[in-house]
């Protein structure tokens, strides 16, 4: 009987970061603030 | 119910503006497709995590000091951004390669025999010395298991089937054995540390 040379599917699973590394990111982002002062931009974190 | 999907642009316009859970939507968004090519790129979990991090901390820095310009797509600035920063890993890398742990190789092994000078070694010796003849004072069966997990570093499936014992039963003596062996430390008073 003749093979049936059927392409398998290649399912490939989404990689993600880890849950830890995006929450951080959102944290730092509520945390920052920019500041332009003159011609320097000055980071300000809030604690 | 149909679910609106806003635009990348309109997104980062909000996020400009003060609205924080639009970094949150375009995190969502683009993090499987960065986080893949990252990964593509660089073959190591925590790596990629790093350069991922590092990646949209430039990207937020940038959109609150407001100096994106819009002229391109979101995503491909993105992708530029993590490319950049995989550019920097392994020129790093290059002039100071990482040695990480592997099954037959551990760093801590190095560091380790490097320190044995000659008093550390004779030390060393005693100590072996003495637990082995510990050892001999633990029941048969309890030492054979021991024995096979310590010196030769079977897992306690090997050990069971060596043994014709179950999992549980070459656990359960290994446990008695260590028990065991504290016992005869503090009966004979021995010393086991350098």
């Amino acid at each position: 009987m003749a093979k049936i040379y059927a392409q398998k599917k290649i399912t490939v699973k989404p990689m993600h970061p880890k849950p830890e590394t995006v929450r951080f990111l959102l944290n730092y982002s509520k945390a920052l603030t920019m500041k332009k002062v003159g011609n320097v931009q000055l980071e300000i974190i809030a604690n | 119910m149909a679910t609106v999907q806003f635009p990348d642009a309109l997104l980062i316009r909000n996020y400009v503006a003060g609205d924080e859970s639009a970094l949150e939507i375009l995190i969502n968004r683009h993090q499987s497709k960065l986080y893949g090519f990252i990964y593509s790129k660089v073959n190591d979990r925590d790596v990629s995590d790093d350069i991922f991090q590092d990646t949209f901390i430039k990207v937020i820095k940038t959109l609150k000091s407001d100096s994106y310009n819009e002229e391109g797509k979101f995503l491909p600035w993105v992708m530029r951004i993590a490319h950049n920063l995989i550019v920097d890993h392994f020129r790093r890398n290059k002039k100071m390669p990482m040695v990480r742990d592997t099954d037959e190789y551990s760093v801590f092994n190095t560091i380790k025999e490097a320190d044995l000078n000659i008093e550390n070694q004779i030390i060393t010796e005693q100590i072996e010395g003495d637990l082995r003849k510990l050892i001999l004072e633990l029941p048969a069966d309890q030492r054979e298991v021991l024995m096979m997990r310590m010196y030769q570093d079977l897992s306690f499936k090997e050990i069971a089937d060596n043994t014709g014992v179950s999992i549980n039963t070459a656990l359960g003596r290994m446990r008695y054995a260590l028990m065991n062996l504290r016992k005869l430390i503090e009966k004979h008073q021995i010393i086991l540390t350098n």
